[in-house]
């Protein structure tokens, strides 16, 4: 029985005490948040601060040592990945995480079939699937890669692999994007091009980054979350941020 | 855009054509190198029955390689399925009359081959089930090939060992060939093995059949990418451990068709048939044809006994000659022949031959092969 994602439910996730311990560090201790729905919600922190563990925990990557999580009303703090997946949550890697051995079109195609085919019939024609190949070529032309569908993924330039790995989890059409340093190694030109492909993308979902980008950060973000040794510390818009004492002498050093 | 899919209806064509050749590719009773031996007609039974091995044999690799080749598991005891299979009909064949724990088990000799099969094919695929329901969400890698091996170890020391259901070290004789409908009750008995291979390559084809419609369904295609990268299957939302054990139950038919047409064709069974040994060789064979290709384990199978056959004759030490092609291949074309037929296509003779010779040289090309200018973004 597939659980129904409540849309009128004000928050996109909601965590309970989420804790994550690493033989009895705490990566992730006690964090309790709501993330509302809809916008960019960056999470920003000093390295170690538990962001992309706190990812992890949220896509389901493993289990919280304790804690809840919620999505859209419902408890998915038991549910494997691929259940997360369905019910609308999507994310990206820290390291890209695309199918490199097989061509960019065939990567953009296997996560629009995913969308179709969760029951691993064999039996199935692909012809039963609808038109897998026009929305295949749609999501490649909005991620900028249609010139390259036929090459393989791991020629692509490192943007363009992080650009396709964003294709990759838009074909399900999530509620919820997690995107882990998505513009992590990539020159000036690749940033901008990707910062533009997240606004582009953003209208009618959730956003969740992880980046340390700060100018990108500033600019994008609707809120942030500030998190230090596993802990949140502050949540607030950018401006918020940027004047908040506490998170400047943790993090932005003056920066900001 | 799309992957240019080859025709299906010309692949599986090339397949009956080369079932139809097969017994005039192998070598016969003497060593003639000449692969082709147009002079030997009417068909020796000597290598007709070759042929009928590689076939056998051919079904065998095939059903393992979904699971290597396409799926990326190795599965080092894939003959337990080969000896199930085969065991199965066996003993259906010939009755059996035992007592386990108290228990009177009892079957009168049946004759139907068709009975045989589901009874083959159910009893493998019963136990590949709840073998990859306990495996598959707990191991992966080498820890997955030693626990299937661990497995196919108990499976042989049964039929080793339970003399009374299983003929022990000896095995089980005198089994009859079924008879077909519509054909003479002796039809497959046929002394020259004429027969018997063209009942072989009937069901060898049907298999290869099903075969390409499950490799070339959206299911093989997730099975690619469940190799490429398990983890990234999984968050794009499939459930990649349901897809892996039914990969596993697909991959124990054939080899359990491959068990039931063995029996029938050598009459006999023993332990062997189960044993690390042959597990072995379906690896073999699948390396040295090309893992992952559609054609590779079948090709496999028929350059294995090709050689088997022709080297036995000149050498007891044969094992060896085969050991160090195999260990060739890997070297050279880790990707078997079908691979070296493709370095040939893409790069031409000389280039192909420096890529065999030079891991470096292999690299370079690799890296070579650049991408279009991906456009504006």
């Amino acid at each position: 029985m597939k659980p129904v994602v409540d849309k009128s439910v004000g928050y996109a996730f909601k965590t309970e005490a989420l804790t994550r311990a690493f033989s009895g560090f705490r990566a992730v201790n006690e964090v309790s948040v709501e993330i509302p729905r809809g916008g960019v919600r960056t999470i920003i922190g000093p390295n170690g601060a538990g962001k992309t563990t706190f990812f992890n925990l949220l896509s389901g990557l493993f289990p919280p040592t304790s804690g809840r999580i919620f999505f859209g009303g419902i408890d998915v703090t038991k549910l494997d990945p691929y259940q997360r997946a369905r019910l609308g949550i999507a994310r990206s890697f820290q390291i890209t995480n695309i199918f490199a051995k097989l061509s960019v079109y065939e990567n953009v195609r296997l996560a629009v079939q995913a969308v179709h085919d969760g029951a691993a019939n064999f039996f199935l024609p692909a012809r039963r699937m609808g038109d897998l190949d026009t929305k295949t070529e749609a999501i490649l032309a909005d991620i900028g890669l249609t010139a390259v569908a036929s090459g393989r993924a791991e020629n692509l330039s490192h943007g363009d692999q992080r650009r396709l790995e964003i294709g990759l989890v838009l074909a399900r059409d999530p509620d919820v994007l997690l995107l882990d340093e998505p513009l992590a190694g990539m020159s000036p030109a690749e940033t901008h091009a990707t910062v533009e492909l997240i606004q582009r993308i953003s209208p009618g979902r959730t956003i969740m980054l992880v980046e340390h980008d700060m100018d990108v950060v500033m600019s994008i973000s609707t809120t942030i979350t500030v998190m230090q040794t596993g802990q949140v510390l502050a949540v607030g818009t950018p401006e918020e941020i940027r004047g908040n004492e506490a998170v400047q002498r943790a993090y932005l050093g003056g920066l900001a | 855009m799309r992957e240019a899919a080859a025709n299906p209806w010309a692949r599986l064509g090339a397949v009956a054509v080369a079932f139809a050749v097969l017994p005039f590719l192998m070598p016969g009773g003497s060593l003639e190198l000449n692969p082709v031996q147009w002079h030997r007609w009417p068909l020796h039974a000597g290598f007709i029955d070759l042929a009928t091995t590689v076939l056998v044999f051919a079904l065998f690799a095939l059903g393992f390689n979904l699971l290597f080749g396409h799926t990326g598991e190795l599965s080092f005891g894939h003959a337990m399925f080969f000896a199930l299979g085969a065991y199965a009909t066996a003993l259906y064949t010939k009755g059996f009359d035992v007592m386990l724990w108290g228990l009177h088990l009892q079957h009168d000799a049946g004759t139907n081959a068709l009975v045989a099969l589901v009874l083959a094919v159910g009893i493998a695929a019963l136990w590949g089930f709840g073998l990859a329901r306990l495996i598959v969400p707990r191991s992966s890698g080498i820890y997955y090939s030693m626990i299937t091996m661990a497995f196919a170890q108990v499976i042989y020391f049964i039929t080793f060992h339970w003399s009374d259901l299983t003929g022990g070290e000896d095995g089980i004789q005198a089994i009859s060939r079924p008879s077909l409908p519509g054909l003479p009750a002796d039809w497959l008995a046929d002394p020259s093995g004429t027969h018997f291979f063209i009942f072989a390559a009937a069901v060898t084809f049907v298999a290869v059949v099903a075969y390409s419609w499950i490799l070339y369904s959206p299911f093989g295609t997730v099975l690619h990418a469940i190799r490429e990268n398990k983890q990234r299957s999984r968050f794009i939302g499939y459930d990649v451990d349901k897809f892996r054990v039914n990969a596993f139950v697909i991959s124990t038919i054939f080899p359990a068709v491959g068990g039931w047409l063995w029996v029938y064709f050598q009459q006999s069974i023993n332990p062997d048939a189960g044993s690390i040994d042959y597990s072995g060789r379906v690896v073999m064979m699948s390396l040295l044809g090309g893992i992952g290709s559609f054609v590779g384990p079948m090709l496999g199978s028929f350059v294995y006994w090709d050689l088997q056959n022709s080297v036995s004759q000149v050498t007891k030490y044969w094992p060896a000659a085969i050991g160090a092609v195999f260990v060739l291949f890997v070297l050279i074309a880790p990707s078997g022949i079908v691979g070296a037929f493709d370095d040939l296509r893409r790069y031409g003779a000389a280039e192909a031959l420096r890529r065999w010779v030079s891991p470096r040289e292999r690299l370079k090309t690799d890296l070579s092969e650049e991408l279009p200018e991906s456009g504006p973004h």
